[in-house]
């Protein structure tokens, strides 16, 4: 049994406020979200901005331990309430990072674990249960997506909530600027200058079902993974991995190559991760000569929002189908990767384009893709 | 998911506790043997299966036990370069990485953060560890469980393979902790087990029977994978 997966709900929280339209809305707008940062101005890393969530989007009661649990829940009942679908009904799957790090880092509960966490969004969006909890470091939102579409394919559910989520604190921040991975300003994917990355807090989610009724007329049609198998924390110089999920992905659709109209790229800023996936993307779509089809990536937008990167770029990626337009490259000004990835600076109109291709990387060499279709 | 024909051949198990390394690989070797407490030293690879590898001795307590348990399993030999290229890893765990976060953490009150264990503290950096040496270039995840509620990756990898994503799956219960945390016991153990789809599997290749327990979460399938003790 395979049945067809779609799209029922969404829902996000993000640097741009609460709401999957702010998101989408300030995107496709060409704005950034990436601010002088604020909440976490406290902790010394080498970088003036993050993508915060506005302390006017998450209210002024929310204590600083409880932040990642709420986002979650904001960006898991505006999913709810999109698809009409009762929470009694509906089971989560929850993907993030480090989860709740409360307990190590501060006086709280967390000890890092994202089935604690999802128990915790679960109970506040009174949802009949948790079905699973992923961390595949920054691929996590489209594993948990697969992970989900997945079970109901195989008619093991017929409805699913999907939440990516993760919050800034000084154990992250800290990390990558000791990492020498944070760009000191706002980043810029895929330019020849760019310099490292731009972190952001968010949360993404996507109500998924089996029934086409209930669906806002995209599908889940396709998910791949895959392995560097090189290296923990850089990618392979030629691009495997992130070619061989692409790859997966698009078979597993049942799809060719050639059927992809547009691309949402996982584009970090790091010298490596953009420079491997132009490589890795451009050798899979340009086998024949050609280049990849259009291209964008939004963390210059959104921030890296680390665990729910995969889940709010699955939105925008659904948003560039849906709005026939694929969004210029913020901060891109002379192309420095690979020129068969095919990004641009300035927006572009699409005719007649129907299936969006998602990539996503993470630390551990994971891989991830999925296809979207309208 | 019900027990039928589909249920995955198991191909090999290898685990790694408190009192000894044991796999279908032919290894059953104690701690007390090798004169360290598990997961053993930068030496014990060497020592047990006769070789090393340029990063081994640097490796973190985690990593170290699924890459000894993978080969006490005799992953490299159980399957052929190209199965292990496509297998998916999968691991489960209820503790996670608290033991790489609290050393970590503890660095955040210095000038100068330990930026060589931050990868570390995300699941997937051990199982990339595991990937790299064993060439695997499968769909990677780690699922967060509770301790009475396992088997996860192993329910996750019978429907990857009744899904005909993948043929071979290697599916891993890692729990790694120095010091004991809020309902969390210190410890070690990892259990690596290698599975594969019917369809493209022998049954005369099974070294075990498939655990019904993996249906009941309240039990711990991989326990019933562990291969015997001496």
């Amino acid at each position: 049994m395979k049945r067809e997966v779609w799209i029922a709900g969404r829902g996000a929280i993000s640097g741009f406020g609460a709401g999957h339209a702010a998101l989408v809305d300030g995107v496709f707008a060409g704005r950034t979200a990436l601010q002088p940062r604020q909440r976490t101005a406290g902790f010394p890393a080498p970088t003036s901005v993050a993508g915060e969530i506005p302390a006017a989007a998450f209210g002024s009661s929310v204590p600083e331990t409880e932040l990642i649990g709420h986002a979650g829940a904001v960006a898991g009942r505006e999913a709810l309430a999109d698809a009409g679908i009762h929470s009694d009904d509906i089971g989560l799957f929850l993907a993030s990072t480090k989860a709740d790090l409360a307990g190590i880092t501060m006086a709280g509960d967390g000890y890092g674990s994202p089935l604690r966490l999802a128990q915790d969004v679960a109970r506040r969006l009174e949802l009949a249960k948790v079905h699973s909890a992923i961390s595949a470091a920054c691929a996590s939102g489209l594993v948990a997506l697969a992970m989900a579409a997945r079970r109901i394919a195989a008619g093991e559910l017929e409805h699913a909530l999907v939440v990516g989520v993760d919050v800034l604190n000084e154990f992250i921040l800290r990390g990558f600027g000791g990492m020498h991975a944070l760009d000191p300003e706002v980043c810029r994917p895929f330019d020849r200058s760019r310099r490292g990355v731009s972190l952001g807090d968010g949360a993404g989610a996507i109500v998924l079902t089996a029934d086409r009724s209930q669906s806002q007329g995209v599908r889940l049609r396709g998910y791949g993974g895959a392995n560097d198998g090189c290296h923990v924390t850089g990618p392979d110089y030629e691009g495997r991995g992130v070619g061989l999920a692409a790859a997966r992905a698009v078979a597993h659709a049942g799809l060719e190559l050639n059927d992809i109209d547009v691309l949402h790229l996982h584009g970090t800023g790091t010298r490596a991760n953009d420079e491997t996936e132009a490589i890795g993307l451009g050798n899979l779509f340009g086998a024949a000569g050609g280049r990849t089809p259009p291209a964008f990536g939004t963390k210059s937008q959104t921030g890296h929002t680390l665990g729910a990167a995969g889940t709010i770029e699955a939105l925008l990626a659904i948003a560039a189908l849906e709005r026939q337009s694929v969004p210029g490259n913020v901060g891109l000004e002379e192309l420095g990767v690979d020129p068969r990835l095919d990004v641009q600076r300035e927006p572009r109109a699409l005719s007649g384009a129907r299936r969006v291709l998602k990539v996503a990387s993470g630390f551990g060499g994971v891989q991830a893709a999925a296809v979207f279709e309208l | 998911m019900t027990s039928d024909d589909s249920t995955p051949r198991v191909l090999a198990a290898g685990v790694l506790d408190g009192r000894n390394l044991r796999g279908t690989g032919g290894i059953d070797v104690s701690w007390t043997e090798l004169g360290s407490p598990a997961p053993g030293d930068g030496r014990t690879l060497r020592t047990v299966f006769g070789h090393s590898d340029t990063t081994y001795r640097r490796l973190d307590r985690i990593s170290r036990s699924l890459v000894l348990a993978a080969h006490a399993a005799g992953l490299g030999e159980v399957l052929t370069p190209d199965e292990l290229r496509d297998a998916a890893l999968i691991a489960e765990t209820h503790v996670g990485c608290l033991e790489i976060d609290r050393r970590y953490t503890a660095s955040l009150a210095g000038e100068l953060v330990a930026a060589t264990i931050f990868p570390y503290t995300l699941p997937t950096t051990s199982l990339g560890e595991v990937a790299l040496r064993f060439k695997l270039h499968g769909p990677t995840m780690s699922i967060s469980v509770d301790d009475d509620r396992r088997g996860a990756a192993l329910r996750e990898a019978w429907r990857m393979l009744a899904a005909g994503e993948v043929r071979h799956v290697v599916a891993a219960s890692v729990d790694v902790l120095d010091e004991p945390g809020p309902g969390l016991p210190a410890g070690v153990r990892a259990v690596v087990v290698v599975v594969g789809a019917p369809e493209f599997v022998k049954s005369d290749r099974a070294v075990m029977a498939w655990p019904d327990a993996v249906q009941r979460p309240g039990n711990d399938p991989f326990g019933a994978l562990e291969p015997p003790r001496r």
